[in-house]
């Protein structure tokens, strides 16, 4: 088990480099000088233009400079905004939270709805519930989240809105706040559902394919020979394997929704993270949009070595067998 | 359990399109018999058995047609649609109070937007945009993918590993994000749409490549093609592409619904297709801000997209039935 950890850790860290080396050419080869963009509108006289790269340690030659700005991000320095003067963490810190809260929302409908409505349409194969939810998983597969995200705005916004003589709406954009119309909760309601649309989708095919297929096998046929309920057998015997690969699916899902969802929060204007990468994509600071990248980035590698180890734990034959693998 | 066996020959009646029974039909069933009677007239290749099964998945051949009726309005489209319902670009400022926000009508099936250009030919050409996308940046993703795939399983090793690390770390970012900064800096508009879309989408293709590779590489022929003096590229290419070729062409079709969906996210978000020119996903931008006036603005656009990717993830599936390919989600 250790071994296995070690391995994977290991395996962690050439990705990471691999992440941090593709962004620090990005940010070489973006187009703009960086001294020049940070002294704005006004013009430098040349000797200032100089110390400020020597400041920067843009004089040095650049794998002196990847090295440097390696060490930067380990000792958690992720640049400052050309545009607020603020550093990139103090703005991450305070997004982040809104990120996590919208992440775990959406997750949250997630393993309910997705695994609830996988298992009625493997328990009631062929019924009418079951078609319904494979009609459905289809149709939001295929569906752009910011347009599920606007035709939810539309009903629960305005429709409703005008329906009810403006008694009762959800709230379309930002996350509430102190004087807000309504409690901060309420504000999550159709980003989380915008949010975990997609995923709920896929986490309710993976469970009803692999109910199925659990349901074939021959440890299922004996417990029930030997006169166990429908229930019994579901709940005790498959759906203990059967969850396996749908609780790695919504883990790794955790991790993608943490690094942000740009486009969900864009659409409600959801003041997490990945509304400040698309705003500050719009402002051309990238010191942001890239330091930002690079933590969110190291959050989604960190979740999904967790969840490997921890799969590892509940599988055995992960941690025997993947040496041979790749 | 006798429930569940009358429920699974209830099924095989039905001829219902699980992946087991479709196997146990093509193993054990009548519906063999058909196969073999259907192409008895000429000789039984995989690919006509495929299409044999293909035609016969009626989801499938609906998308297949409404991708067809799509694709010939999207090409003939100068043809007609400016002659028809007016240029889908040009904005005439001296009559734009008059024309715009129409409500459907005979010369505007779908009205007009907000600044008086017919929806409908915009969708049209919209749809050039998301076809051309769709098939362009794919069709790099592939090429991209069977270089690396090919390179990674069939050399192994060293290189192997350098490839698949290579794999993880385009896994591990955001996917939009990444996009968005590739397209920040080669400048927006269709070429960059079309690059970044298909520089990033070359990591499964890679590893469906790499394995198919892996298992063919073994087999005897290969081993006396080799023996026969064949070289590196002739053995890839005459030898373990064609037998890698069922899985490729099913996830290329799947993916091209994701990559449609792709491109309207980036122009949705404002770094992907720039005005002028339609594309669904910029339509949808723009009618961000009529929602509460003139929700038919981003109403159209979206069907216009989930009917095309559906039809793409239908065909997919369509496809891998027919051609037998496993594919984990």
């Amino acid at each position: 088990m250790l071994q296995y950890i070690a391995r994977r850790v290991l395996q962690f860290i050439p990705v990471f480099l691999g992440v941090t080396l593709l962004l620090f050419v990005l940010t070489r080869v973006i187009p703009g000088d960086p001294v020049a963009m940070m002294s704005g509108q006004r013009t430098q006289s040349p000797v200032i233009l100089q110390q400020m790269r020597h400041a920067y340690g843009l004089d040095l030659p650049l794998p002196q400079q990847y090295v440097k700005y390696l060490g930067d991000i380990l000792r958690g320095d992720f640049g400052t905004s050309i545009t607020t003067g603020r550093p990139v963490r103090d703005i991450f810190v305070e997004k982040y939270p809104y990120t996590v809260r919208l992440a775990l929302a959406a997750i949250i409908i997630e393993i309910i709805v997705g695994i609830g409505a996988g298992v009625i349409s493997a328990v009631k194969q062929y019924s009418f519930w079951d078609v319904m939810v494979t009609l459905s998983t289809s149709l939001l597969v295929s569906l752009p989240v910011f347009w599920l995200g606007m035709l939810l705005q539309m009903f629960f916004g305005i429709w409703l809105k005008q329906w009810t003589h403006g008694q009762f709406y959800l709230p379309m954009s930002g996350a509430g706040g102190p004087g807000a119309p309504f409690p901060s909760w309420v504000y999550l309601i159709l980003p989380a559902i915008t949010l975990a649309s997609v995923s709920t989708a896929y986490a309710a095919r993976i469970q009803r394919s692999q109910l199925l297929e659990v349901s074939g096998s021959d440890y299922i046929r004996t417990a029930r020979a030997k006169g166990l309920s429908d229930t019994a057998v579901l709940w005790r015997h498959s759906m203990k394997n059967a969850l396996i690969p749908v609780v790695t699916f919504i883990a790794l899902d955790l991790g993608a929704m943490m690094s942000g969802a740009i486009l969900t929060e864009t659409v409600f204007n959801w003041p997490g993270i990945g509304y400040t990468i698309f705003l500050s994509i719009n402002k051309r600071d990238w010191p942001v949009v890239i330091g930002a990248t690079i933590i969110v980035t190291f959050v989604f590698l960190v979740i999904n070595l967790l969840v490997d180890i921890s799969y590892a734990f509940l599988d055995p034959r992960i941690r025997y067998g993947s040496s041979q693998e790749r | 359990m006798p429930i569940d066996d009358k429920k699974a020959v209830e099924a095989v009646e039905e001829g219902k399109d699980s992946p087991r029974i479709q196997h146990h039909l093509e193993t054990g069933g009548a519906p063999l018999d058909q196969v073999a009677s259907a192409t008895s007239g000429g000789s039984r290749t995989l690919w006509r058995d495929a299409w044999y099964r293909l035609s016969r998945n009626k989801l499938a051949v609906a998308a297949l047609v409404y991708l067809a009726i799509v694709g010939i309005l999207a090409v003939t489209a100068p043809l007609w649609a400016t002659r028809l319902f007016g240029d889908p670009l040009f904005v005439d400022t001296t009559t734009v109070m008059k024309t715009r926000f129409l409500a459907p009508s005979l010369s505007h099936p779908m009205g007009t937007d907000d600044f008086g250009r017919d929806t409908f030919a915009r969708l049209v050409y919209g749809a050039r945009i998301s076809l051309t996308v769709g098939i362009v940046a794919t069709f790099i993703s592939v090429v991209l993918g069977l270089i690396f795939g090919a390179i990674s399983g069939y050399y192994g090793g060293m290189v192997d590993s350098v490839v698949m690390r290579l794999t993880d770390v385009f896994l591990a970012f955001p996917y939009i994000l990444l996009a968005i900064l590739l397209i920040s800096l080669m400048g927006m508009g269709l070429g960059p749409v079309l690059a970044a879309i298909g520089i990033l989408g070359w990591t499964t293709i890679a590893r469906v490549f790499r394995s198919s590779i892996l298992s063919v590489k073994e087999n005897d022929y290969v081993e006396a093609a080799r023996a026969m003096g064949a070289s590196d590229a002739r053995i890839m290419i005459k030898h373990i592409l064609p037998n890698a070729l069922a899985p490729i062409i099913v996830y290329a079709t799947m993916s091209l619904g994701g990559v449609i969906l792709t491109e309207a996210a980036l122009s949705f978000l404002g770094v992907g297709i720039q005005p002028p020119t339609p594309s669904w996903g910029r339509m949808l931008n723009e009618a961000q801000g009529y929602i509460v006036t003139h929700p038919a603005l981003f109403i159209w656009p979206g069907i216009a997209i989930i009917s095309t990717v559906l039809a793409f993830v239908l065909l997919g599936d369509g496809l891998r039935d027919a051609l037998d390919v496993k594919v984990n989600e």
